[in-house]
């Protein structure tokens, strides 16, 4: 990516943003409380798809940050993606990050399952837990039979604890940052590029909100832009056809819908073909 | 992280018998008449369901586990391994990292002549898991069931064989829905279901459908060998960047990316001149050489999440390192502006073209990129079959591909010399090594039973003798595929080629003849 982001700023602004439409208007952040980026804190956020006539709640996702040392910290990350029969996937890991620009990720233990609740068992063979790390560049992923090696090459992060660290960037001082992103906790993709995008306001429920952006291009990923509030807390997350929305911070709800309407969008229309 | 209860017994496959029924009429017999006879009522003849009912001939011995995983819209050359074979740089290879379908293609057999039997979701599925043309299966449109005569690979496999069946992701041939439920009328027929979905996006149906393929892959202990089918969905989300569907809330506008020469270059038949048969149309909702350019981008991208979906399955197989099947396909690819179309539908290699590959390396040449076998996605229940070490269910369209890809394979000295598909419904093509002829029936507007009846409410094989419902549009294509790969010359009309028209109208003629149209089954 090219680093004139100012010459261009409105226009992606304006393209970035229209993943929120429609959420905007009904959104509500969470209080406060004692939120601060650094410290100990949970985050919940609801995760949208964009469908042609608005936008579905699907799942959700916590972030937790224990502060351990002044070096690191941990990061617990659940996550729940609802499925079909009343069954969710289900996937937890514990993360140990360093304490940086990207949260880099040192350890991991991390599983997964389809299951109707948290504490149910897999359904049909689909538990799997496996562990991680990553020492000189290389991450070994272990899981009961075997050990998978693969080499990294330079900066990298994950996706969760990606989310982090937007809440420690710098703003618009953020240097351009180039690194590999390690998705579902197991595969590297390569080639990302994280920079400071804009500042904006965005008209919420309660009132407009200034929220700082962060582009991230890459492997295996289309364009997706983070958003963070005045008070540093990752608000929204917009990548294609997916919004991710902060709605609790430390436990207190903020409000946010289960789906929303864009007003752009009023329903499939005829897509040129016959409608078959 | 707190102790939960991944450790608590698993559940369980419960597999009834293999049926061991016989039947008086053997296949050879029963195929014979279909070949000679045709015709809708032969369904309900108890020749047919004796066979639909009849064991055929017994697993012997241990068979492998299967995995067939399945892409959704996913290009051939969208494959960075295949840039030894698409050497313009316009084609997606140059524009991808996919290291774990390379993989998968450097240790497998990968067909190139590879073609979607009919280039839509639904159709499409319906033809692979069946091995019937989509006229037959009654699925010629999305959102359509398959015609309950018409037995799909999890039903045959449960009549026939003791492999435990599991579906995971995108189904599509029930009705108004995609992700089949573990029980109820949204079940897939024949398979236990590992339940995903919660959207119809990819983006978010995908980790769910390869971390529970993965890790049932990992976890089987069973006596008998299964068979799973992880069909992922992207990248199909992509159909939601045209602007018709979703405003311009996601495809951008102009150059959003500022991405200069990263943005992937217009293919060579992005402007073209000829007549199109009736429907084909480019598409009009971008605005200019840049936001096709960004389409093309965004497509790309979801090309390379599918790469570690598919990395994420494979690795869970490896890991196991016994006798396994992968078989790698897409049920259709993406316009990705060749001809300046957006998805699939059309009669264009775009659409029509997809991976796939073959992958044991106990069983299957490795590192093989096969120009020479014309393969199509009816071939891949008789494949499935195959490996199983049963016969197909009655009346199939295509052929095993057992023989060619195998390492002790028996050759394939009589393979086929043409492939046939369906198009938009009413539209039919006829591939042959150098050509390819389209030509599209005329829509009778009764949506309904437009193709199994004649307009007497009679059934009838769809063949445009059958009276004006069955009238053709002009302009048919033909193109020289072997000087033409982008398709920019039609020579349906020059009259140099008119023997070449003839011989291929007549090659589908044939074909159609054989075809038993279904009756469409909307399960819900």
């Amino acid at each position: 990516m090219t680093a004139d982001a100012d010459r261009f700023a409105s226009k992606v602004s304006d393209f970035s943003l229209r993943g929120l439409e429609g959420l905007a208007e009904e959104y509500i952040p969470p209080p406060l409380g004692s939120f601060t980026p650094d410290g100990s804190w949970k985050q919940t956020y609801a995760m949208f798809v964009l469908v042609p006539k608005g936008a579905l709640k699907v799942g959700e996702f916590s972030l937790e940050r224990k502060v351990k040392g002044s070096t690191d910290f941990m990061l617990g990350v659940a996550v729940r993606r609802r499925g079909n029969s009343g069954f969710s996937l289900f996937q937890r890991a514990e993360i140990q990050c360093n304490l940086d620009e990207l949260a880099t990720p040192v350890s991991w233990l991390f599983d997964t399952k389809l299951a109707r609740e948290a504490n149910d068992p897999p359904y049909l063979q689909s538990g799997r837990r496996r562990s991680a790390s990553v020492r000189n560049s290389v991450m070994m992923v272990r899981d009961r039979l075997r050990t998978t090696r693969i080499e990294l090459d330079g900066a990298y992060s994950n996706e969760w604890s990606l989310l982090e660290a937007m809440q420690r960037l710098p703003g618009e001082k953020t240097r351009n940052m180039h690194y590999t992103l390690i998705d579902e906790f197991d595969t590297p993709q390569p080639a990302h590029t994280l920079t400071f995008r804009d500042k904006v306001s965005v008209p919420l429920k309660n009132g407009p909100a200034t929220l700082t952006g962060y582009y991230d291009l890459g492997t295996a990923a289309v364009p997706t832009t983070y958003w963070v509030d005045e008070n540093h807390r990752l608000t929204f997350v917009c990548s294609g056809l997916t919004v991710y929305a902060l709605n609790m911070t430390n436990g207190h709800p903020g409000q946010c819908p289960d789906r929303f309407s864009s007003s752009e969008s009023e329903g499939p229309q005829d897509s040129g073909k016959e409608n078959w | 992280m707190p102790e939960d209860s991944l450790n608590e017994p698993q559940h369980t496959t419960v597999v009834p018998p293999p049926e061991q029924a016989n039947s008086a009429v053997s296949r050879r017999n029963f195929l014979k008449a279909g070949a000679t006879i045709g015709g809708l009522s032969l369904l309900n003849h108890p020749s047919v369901a004796a066979a639909m009912n009849a064991a055929p001939e017994a697993a012997k011995g241990k068979k492998p586990n299967i995995v067939f995983i399945i892409s959704d819209q996913l290009n051939i050359d969208a494959i960075a391994h295949f840039s030894s074979h698409y050497k313009d740089p316009a084609y997606g290879c140059h524009w991808v990292k996919t290291p774990h379908m390379d993989r998968l293609a450097q240790e497998g057999f990968s067909f190139i002549e590879s073609h979607s039997a009919d280039p839509v979701c639904s159709p499409s599925r319906s033809c692979m898991f069946t091995g019937r043309m989509a006229i037959e299966t009654g699925v010629v449109m999305i959102n359509i069931g398959i015609d309950e005569h018409v037995p799909n690979t999890g039903q045959w496999f449960e009549q026939h064989t003791d492999y435990r069946r599991v579906y995971c992701g995108k189904w599509h041939m029930g009705g108004h829905w995609n992700y089949p439920d573990v029980s109820g009328s949204r079940k897939a027929p024949g398979f236990d279901t590992l339940p995903v979905g919660g959207s119809d996006m990819g983006i978010y149906t995908d980790p769910q459908v390869s971390n529970s393929a993965a890790s049932f892959i990992a976890n089987d202990h069973g006596d008998t060998p299964y068979f799973l089918v992880a069909s992922l969905m992207n990248p199909h989300d992509i159909c939601y960047w045209t602007t018709e569907l979703v405003g311009e809330r996601v495809t951008p506008g102009e150059d959003i990316y500022k991405l200069g020469d990263e943005l992937p270059i217009l293919p060579p038949n992005f402007h073209y001149e000829f007549k199109e048969p009736y429907g084909e149309e480019p598409y009009r909702g971008f605005h200019g050489d840049t936001q096709w350019r960004n389409y093309t981008y965004d497509y790309y991208r979801m090309v390379e999440d599918i790469d570690e979906h598919i990395g994420r399955i494979m690795d869970a197989v490896r890991e196991r390192n016994d006798d396994t099947i992968v078989i790698f396909t897409s049920d259709h690819g993406e316009g990705l502006g060749r001809h300046q179309r957006v998805e699939k539908w059309h009669p264009y290699q775009s659409s029509l073209k997809v991976p796939l590959i073959i992958w044991s390396p106990k069983r299957v040449k490795a590192g093989i990129l096969d120009t020479e076998h014309m393969s199509s996605g009816v071939d891949i229940t008789p494949t499935l079959c195959d490996y199983a070490g049963i016969e197909p269910p009655p009346l199939q369209r295509g052929l095993s591909l057992r023989p060619i890809v195998d390492i002790e394979g028996a050759g394939s000295k009589n393979w086929r010399t043409s492939i046939y598909s369906e198009w938009q419904i009413t539209g039919r093509l006829v591939r042959t090594r150098k050509y390819k002829y389209a030509m599209r029936y005329q829509y009778s507007g009764n949506f309904e039973k437009p193709f199994v009846r004649k307009s007497d409410g009679s059934h009838t094989q769809f063949v445009s003798s059958h009276g004006e419902d069955f009238a053709e549009y002009p302009n048919a294509l033909l193109f020289d595929l072997e000087k033409d790969p982008w398709e920019l010359n039609n020579l349906a009309e020059n009259i140099d080629y008119a023997s070449v028209v003839a011989e291929h109208r007549h090659i589908l003629r044939q074909w159609e003849a054989t075809l038993i149209p279904g009756q469409h089954f909307d399960r819900n």
